[in-house]
């Protein structure tokens, strides 16, 4: 996997914020100090909404994917056994609960009055720099989005996205290799050499 | 293995890469958040009563699919259920109580059969359903009075937007399930 993605495992938090900060944040939040936990929320949120707005290509359900990932992961928290970083645990909470969402009884009473989806929110990419790549991946199939995402933008192996996502390893290369080829061409890449 | 990249994949890489891997939220979603995770004597949306709210509806929501399983295939049910319009991004109390109003015409027409067909069914049955419909209307009372209190909350309206879809679901299920045969559609 060639995309320049930061894996997961090496993830850093920004604005100076280090894990031996979320260590601190993370154990006082899990002896119920909300406090704590709201300093998580600013140092993650901008991360996992990025996320949940790419997988899902809308701003309202991405909204909705963010505040029930930090109530999922405020009620898990005394189980967080810290064996990997917050972030990484964060992270994994949020894709489930797209794909949760996506799958579950949400998602199919929302498909009832969704609006067709070829007319996907374009302020969700329209707030993004770099546009034209935004509006690529929000136009991408589902299953390849997903992969996309996951795994060449927010550094989960293949093993992990598909683990997560449900399908065997194969199909997540498989996704990934859609969606560069179908974001090759839709961004108009495409060269004579 | 890896291959070489061509010429185009690392053009895609380098536009990939550039990415902002965050971007802060149009709104803040903390005061939601915290409203749901405060503990009950300092809010009003209590944490208990989230959590009975949850599971109650998540109960609900689980003997409504699956009753409209036994019956129906899913896509079936979506077809024939009407859809219940959600209260949008700026949502709010006043939104519920104004699409409440449209909710019931819907509910007074879909009633009307309900109210006639659900006699056809069994006794048991007929008692689970009655059961099911109560939860669904505490459960809109629930949030009716959590919405009171947290009139901005999204969690609440979403909440409510699937419960009346589980309320017209529960109606359509009675009706298309007792429906005479010969006016059934043959898929």
């Amino acid at each position: 996997m060639d995309v320049a993605a930061a894996p997961l495992s090496e993830y850093t938090a920004p604005k100076g914020a280090g894990p031996d900060e979320d260590v601190l944040a993370v154990a006082a939040a899990a002896r119920g100090d909300r406090r704590a936990f709201e300093r998580l929320y600013h140092r993650h949120v901008g991360r996992i909404y990025a996320l949940c707005l790419r997988m899902t290509g809308r701003h309202d359900r991405a909204e909705d994917c963010v505040q029930e990932t930090f109530i999922a992961a405020w009620r898990a928290l005394p189980g967080f056994a810290s064996r990997s970083r917050f972030s990484t645990w964060l992270h994994r909470i949020a894709v489930n609960t797209v794909i949760g969402r996506q799958r579950g009884l949400a998602a199919r009473l929302e498909m009832v009055t969704d609006e067709p989806a070829e007319l996907l929110d374009r302020r969700a990419v329209d707030d993004l720099p770099a546009l034209d790549v935004e509006a690529a991946i929000a136009t991408l199939p589902d299953g390849a989005r997903h992969v996309l995402v996951m795994v060449g933008l927010y550094g989960f192996s293949h093993e992990e996205a598909a683990a997560e996502l449900g399908i065997a390893v194969g199909t997540s290369k498989a996704q990934l290799h859609r969606a560069r080829a179908l974001l090759t061409a839709r961004l108009g890449l495409e060269t004579s050499t | 293995m890896n291959r070489p990249l061509s010429a185009s994949g690392r053009d895609l890489d380098a536009l990939l890469a550039a990415l902002p891997r965050a971007v802060p939220p149009p709104a803040d979603l903390w005061p939601a958040i915290n409203a749901a995770i405060s503990p009950a004597p300092a809010h009003p949306v209590r944490r208990n009563g989230l959590y009975a709210l949850a599971a109650g509806l998540a109960a609900v929501g689980v003997a409504v699919v699956l009753a409209g399983r036994a019956v129906h295939p899913p896509a079936e049910l979506a077809a024939v259920t009407p859809a219940v319009d959600a209260p949008r991004a700026t949502g709010s109390a006043r939104a519920v109580e104004a699409k409440e109003s449209e909710y019931q015409a819907t509910r007074v027409a879909l009633r009307r059969t309900y109210e006639e067909r659900v006699r056809m069914l069994s006794p048991a049955t007929r008692v689970r359903i009655a059961a099911d419909l109560a939860s669904i209307r505490r459960a809109q009372d629930d949030i009716r009075r959590a919405l009171s209190a947290d009139p901005g909350s999204r969690v609440l309206l979403r909440l409510y937007e699937s419960t009346t879809q589980q309320e017209f679901d529960l109606y359509s299920i009675v009706g298309r399930s007792t429906e005479p045969v010969a006016t059934r559609t043959l898929t």
